[in-house]
């Protein structure tokens, strides 16, 4: 009378693992379908006939063209990008790429410059730095932007003052903008692979008779450089993806892309839409996964 | 001229512990070391080695005292204005630089021309048997290759010292032993002095021209290798250079040679006293080595003799360990060679036994 309940009980237990097991599976092909079903819906219909999102009507790659020919046969694109800054997409495109690069370069030096301090040298108000230094990362980017927007008026207002120059919010104030946060992530991934390199590698150098410049130079930066090149490689994808921090602070004239997708939208959703989104899609990716790449190749080196 | 290479005048070398309390980990120590000697600083983990040597090297500053290289005072100087060069106990080699890259690394940071680094570099890689490897990088190298590396990269700067950090010390055994009988051949080749960080007493034996033996940031004695041995300053330097007897007694009388002392429940004993500086009265300790002993069957000692029982006996090939219970309860270990094949079998536990102790084989201590 003693085995019944206990094969009961076992049958039991089993049932429940399995359906234990089908809840992971099903709760994980939700979260993965809501994360990348839209995303999907976008890539598939950027190559629809139609006009319209809803409706399937078959292949074509007219919208990738008109992209390149700079939306010319699409009178939409132009109209609707107008709305915003009077460009093109072309225009957007090269504001985006202007912006990301000298933005890219700028962050990585002082990005890489910061980290190196946070970890090799001990100077007074440090912890207070190292605790600055994440900030931009977790403060929401809308904070951020109305806080750049502030303080630009602030100072244009005090040169105006001071010398009778007027400035305005354009290119250069986004390119600050995006320094601004994207000095954090390079600092932050330097950072973390300072933290596996030995300080004796740099006691080294010295003793072999390198100063602390030279041993920067022919040391610390050649093993740091994947994770330079890997802070780089964000920064830039940060960059030219940004909307919030470019929207506060680019004034007319300088829509970047996603500026552009944003005053676009704004009037009706094209396919063209999603073309562009498609390939930014794709932009982001190779950089995210070159990154990733480099970063792991320097695995070899530690 | 002064003929010596590194000298330390009471240095001290404090850590800020934590909360605050700071920790000793060289504690006031004097060292001369001689032009071209093999140098050993050889004592137990923690012991202050490293900080010493890193002090010499410039990577850490005396809390107090003064170090000279070449009778040069050596206080704010960095470590790439000191003609010493390092040798680190886990190489440190430049990992995306190749074999020549970085023992070329040194004589690039001195400006040299170029011919002449290519000359030295191919030198150095003769005098440490790397030729056909200058293009690797170092994680393509065994062990026993990325040390000659490290070996090669300091040497090549022709220090006037060569500071080694345990450089041995990630080597399985048979490496280390040709690593041992290697780097001391390539000292004598070049000439150079080296201070040599170990806690391997075999390795500071066989290797050294005299060694310091540190314990908890003090140095306790600096001798030649024999010194150290037959002769240690104290328990610990017995207890840490090989294996030691230590017996408990009181001085009851002495003339300038010889000490007559009563060990505890046996005998009066003669020893030898040399240097030692104990009188009539005195409670000393008396270091007997193992090898220095011998075993005889009841009736066959001839010299100064205890009484005892074999409770274990040890084979080890060339020499036979036995622990023998004397008739006091206390243990005594002897170590006897193997000179024929049937020795070992001479006393298996349990057999009454003799031990014979001359009063040569004896170390005097003043107890502390
Ligand atoms: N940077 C440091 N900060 C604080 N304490 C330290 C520092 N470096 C060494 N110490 C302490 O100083 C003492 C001596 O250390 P040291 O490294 O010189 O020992 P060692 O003799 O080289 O030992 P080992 O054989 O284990 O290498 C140790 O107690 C260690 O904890
Ligand atoms: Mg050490």
């Amino acid at each position: 009378m003693t085995a019944a309940p206990q094969l009961w009980s076992l049958r039991r237990d089993r049932w429940i693992r399995r359906i234990g097991q089908n809840w992971l599976v099903a709760h994980a092909a939700l979260a993965f379908g809501f994360l990348y079903l839209p995303i999907l819906v976008l890539v598939v219909y950027s190559f629809n006939q139609s006009r319209f999102n809803a409706v399937w009507k078959g292949f074509t790659l007219d919208w990738y063209i008109s992209l390149l020919q700079g939306g010319g046969s699409l009178g939409l694109l132009q109209r609707e990008g107008g709305g915003l800054s009077g460009g093109g997409i072309m225009p957007a495109l090269q504001n985006s790429l202007v912006v990301a690069v000298v933005a890219t370069l700028l962050a990585t030096v002082l990005g890489t410059l910061l980290g190196i301090a946070m970890e090799r040298f001990r100077f007074p108000g440090r912890p207070a730095v190292e605790a600055l230094i994440y900030l931009p990362i977790i403060i929401p980017e809308i904070t951020m932007g109305v806080s750049l927007l502030v303080f630009f008026t602030l100072v244009f207002r005090l040169v105006e003052n001071l010398t009778g120059w007027r400035l305005n919010l354009g290119l250069p104030t986004v390119i600050i903008g995006h320094v601004a946060f994207s000095i954090s992530f390079v600092a932050v991934v330097v950072r973390a692979r300072l933290v596996d390199l030995d300080p004796v590698l740099e006691e080294a150098a010295m003793d072999l008779g390198a100063n602390e410049w030279k041993t920067l130079w022919r040391v610390t930066l050649p093993l740091l450089w994947p994770a330079i090149f890997s802070g780089a490689l964000l920064a830039f994808t940060l960059s030219l993806d940004d909307f919030v921090v470019t929207f506060f602070t680019s004034g007319v004239g300088a829509t970047t892309l996603p500026l552009f997708v944003y005053g676009m939208i704004k009037f009706s959703v094209t396919p063209a839409i999603n073309a562009i989104s498609t390939l930014m899609l794709a932009a982001s990716l190779v950089l995210v996964l070159s990154s990733l790449a480099v970063d792991r190749d320097a695995v070899r080196f530690g | 001229m002064d003929k010596l290479a590194v000298e330390l005048v009471e240095v001290f070398k404090l850590f800020k512990g934590p909360g605050g309390t700071d920790a000793t980990a060289v504690n006031g120590i004097h060292l001369q070391i001689q032009d071209g000697e093999f140098f050993s600083l050889l004592g137990p983990s923690g012991c202050g080695k490293t900080t010493t040597l890193r002090m010499i090297a410039g990577f850490e500053q005396p809390s107090r005292g003064e170090i000279f290289i070449h009778g040069q005072p050596m206080a704010g100087r960095p470590p790439f204005h000191r003609s010493v060069n390092t040798v680190f106990q886990n190489y440190a080699l430049f990992p995306h630089l190749t074999v020549a890259q970085n023992i070329a690394f040194g004589l690039e940071m001195d400006n040299l021309p170029k011919a002449q680094v290519r000359r030295r570099v191919g030198d150095m890689l003769a005098l440490v048997r790397l030729e056909g490897k200058e293009n690797a990088y170092p994680r393509q190298l065994s062990g026993g290759q990325q040390q000659r590396v490290a070996l090669a990269r300091a040497l090549v700067k022709q220090p006037e010292v060569l500071l080694l950090d345990e450089p041995l010390g990630a080597l399985d055994l048979k490496l280390r032993k040709e690593m041992q009988i290697e780097l001391k051949h390539m000292q004598q080749q070049v000439g150079i002095t080296f201070v040599f960080v170990t806690h391997d007493q075999e390795e500071a034996l066989t290797m050294s021209d005299r060694i310091a033996v540190m314990h908890q940031g003090n140095v306790l004695q600096v001798g030649s290798p024999v010194d150290i041995y037959e002769r240690p300053a104290d328990a610990f330097v017995a207890g840490f250079i090989g294996e030691s007897n230590f017996l408990a007694g009181q001085v009851a009388e002495r003339n300038h040679q010889e000490a007559v002392v009563l060990v505890d429940n046996h005998l009066p004993i003669r020893v030898s006293l040399e240097d030692a500086l104990v009188n009539i009265g005195h409670a000393v300790t008396l270091v007997l080595r193992p090898e220095k002993a011998t075993l005889h069957s009841p009736g066959s000692c001839t010299e100064h003799c205890w009484a005892g029982t074999v409770e274990e006996t040890l084979y080890l090939g060339t020499d036979t360990r036995y622990v023998v219970r004397l008739t006091d309860k206390s243990r005594i270990v002897v170590r006897n060679q193997n000179l024929h094949a049937s020795d070992a079998q001479n006393f298996p536990p349990g057999s009454p036994v003799h031990v014979g102790v001359h009063p040569s084989a004896l170390r005097i201590l003043a107890a502390s």
